[in-house]
């Protein structure tokens, strides 16, 4: 066992975190003085705390500018939950196929801890275009993408969710509905405007993981193209599901 | 008190090999596996748990029973995936190559299912090559498409190459280029000239660009384009680092 750890040791943990936290979207190449302004730090503090980041591959400085940001190591981490079973890569061509089809804006989803987020999308060619951004945590039991999943829960989890939702009989009755098809349609839940239609995606152990969504302005998705596009979406999560069967039982 | 003695960098330090952990275990770790790995004691893995776990950086699982990554890494992820500094990130690579080679460097980014220079620093050479930024180039000839071409997923380079005049060869020769990380060519899309390319990785692990040198034949013969190979290959590497990407995927797939 190692040397004990004092009680702030988890204090220097959390301005670690902290300074990764201070690389924003706005800001995303900062100077040590810009850090440690974020952070209200001393720049020598900071700058021990950035070494120590940058021997983990977690922020990278471009020598020539000075300037640090995120690296690697931060990729290899959100790689784990983005390439989980190697979905992301065996998802591709057929999201590929449905948005050629569609014309809509086709996203991968995955459950995280309580709530889903997706990881990999394809923006519609529209110039009005819906886009979930990759990364941004949605509710389980809001919108289609969500509730494909969550239709599929174990029993004891699915009440869990449905139980803390605003009305539980209606979502109860709508996650039948769901399970019947094998597909849920929303409008509106989320973003107002908005409609998708989204399938649920199955690993090796037939536990529901991911779900592939298809959105777009609720305008555009008339019946007829929600029928259409159920049928597409589908064979593409039906033959996903399989492959990564596949793919856990050749390569244990 | 600001604790960031050699002591205090060091929990730092542990913290993050948790979530290391957690990444490469692919499945939830408990509160004994993780204690365990990191070598701390459960209280202590307790306390780094829950500084974590407060940033969203994991969360508790209840099934199975353990803690996964949480959405703050991708959120963290998310500032890297907006950034676009191909470019930014590539300019003082670009000089470099330039000084070493004496020839002219460029960046050409993968656009749709061609290859765009997005950057291009001349030769000092009176006679010399440009490719010229901006001008769309096929992925299936020169040394810069090919580089960019070997390390597309299999399924686009099936489809890339079944409309090439020889699929069988190009696929062959697009084997190679996976296998040595760098790609050669002479006179396959302007007379007269060779180049030596290889690829660099964004982010995802995917192939984004590729970091050309071109010259003409007589003086950038095959010999000194071989040669000049591992520089461009190491260049290459850099950009991808600041990209996020990891070059160490492209040896490994």
């Amino acid at each position: 066992m190692n040397e004990p750890i004092p009680p702030q040791g988890a204090q220097t943990a959390l301005r670690a975190v902290s300074i990764l936290e201070s690389f924003t979207l706005e800001n995303p190449s900062l100077s040590l003085s810009e850090v440690s302004e974020a952070v209200g730090l001393a720049p020598s503090t900071v700058h021990r705390l950035l070494r120590a980041l940058q021997s983990r591959d977690l922020v990278v400085v471009n020598e020539a500018s000075k300037k640090y940001v995120l690296g690697v190591g931060v990729m290899r981490l959100a790689r784990s939950i983005l390439n989980k079973n190697g979905l992301t890569l065996l998802a591709r061509p057929g999201m590929e196929r449905l948005r050629t089809a569609t014309s809509e804006t086709v996203s991968l989803q995955i459950v995280l801890g309580e709530r889903r987020v997706a990881i990999a999308e394809l923006v519609s060619p529209h110039a009005i275009q819906m886009s979930s951004g990759i990364g941004e945590p949605y509710p389980i039991h809001l919108g289609s993408a969500g509730k494909s999943m969550l239709a599929f829960f174990p029993a004891k989890k699915r009440f869990r969710f449905v139980t803390a939702s605003a009305d539980p009989a209606a979502l109860q009755l709508d996650l039948e509905g769901v399970r019947k098809r094998g597909y849920a349609v929303s409008a509106g839940e989320v973003v107002s405007g908005a409609a998708a239609i989204a399938a649920p995606v199955f690993d090796a152990e037939g536990a529901v993981f991911a779900c592939i969504n298809v959105t777009g302005p609720a305008e555009r998705f008339s019946t007829d193209l929600v029928q259409e596009t159920a049928k597409e979406l589908l064979a593409v999560t039906t033959a996903l599901s399989a492959d990564l069967a596949a793919g856990a039982s050749s390569n244990p | 008190m600001e604790d960031t003695s050699a002591a205090g960098v060091a929990t730092a330090l542990r913290a993050v090999r948790i979530l290391e952990e957690i990444a490469e275990a692919g499945r939830p770790l408990t509160l004994t596996e993780i204690a365990a790995a990191v070598d701390v004691s459960m209280p202590t893995a307790r306390r780094l748990l829950k500084a974590l776990e407060s940033r969203d950086l994991i969360v508790a699982d209840s099934e199975p029973r353990g803690y996964v990554l949480g959405f703050g890494i991708m959120q963290l992820a998310r500032v890297i995936l907006d950034r676009d500094d191909l470019i930014a990130a590539s300019a003082p690579a670009l000089e470099r190559l330039r000084t070493e080679s004496g020839e002219t460097v460029s960046l050409q980014r993968l656009v749709d299912d061609q290859r765009v220079p997005v950057a291009e620093l001349l030769s000092p050479h009176s006679i010399r090559m440009m490719s010229g930024v901006g001008t769309p180039y096929p992925l299936d000839r020169g040394a810069a498409g090919k580089a960019i071409l070997a390390f597309l997923a299999d399924y686009r380079i099936e489809r890339l190459t079944a409309v090439s005049s020889a699929p069988q060869g190009l696929r062959q020769e697009l084997d190679a280029v996976r296998r040595r990380g760098w790609a050669i060519s002479a006179a396959e899309v302007v007379p007269g000239a060779r180049s030596v390319a290889a690829p660099i990785l964004d982010f995802t692990g995917g192939v984004c660009a590729s970091l050309n040198v071109t010259g003409p034949v007589e003086r950038f013969t095959e010999q000194v384009a071989v040669s000049l190979a591992p520089t461009v290959v190491e260049i290459a590497a850099g950009i991808t680092h600041l990209l996020g990407g990891d070059s160490r995927q492209e040896a490994a797939e």
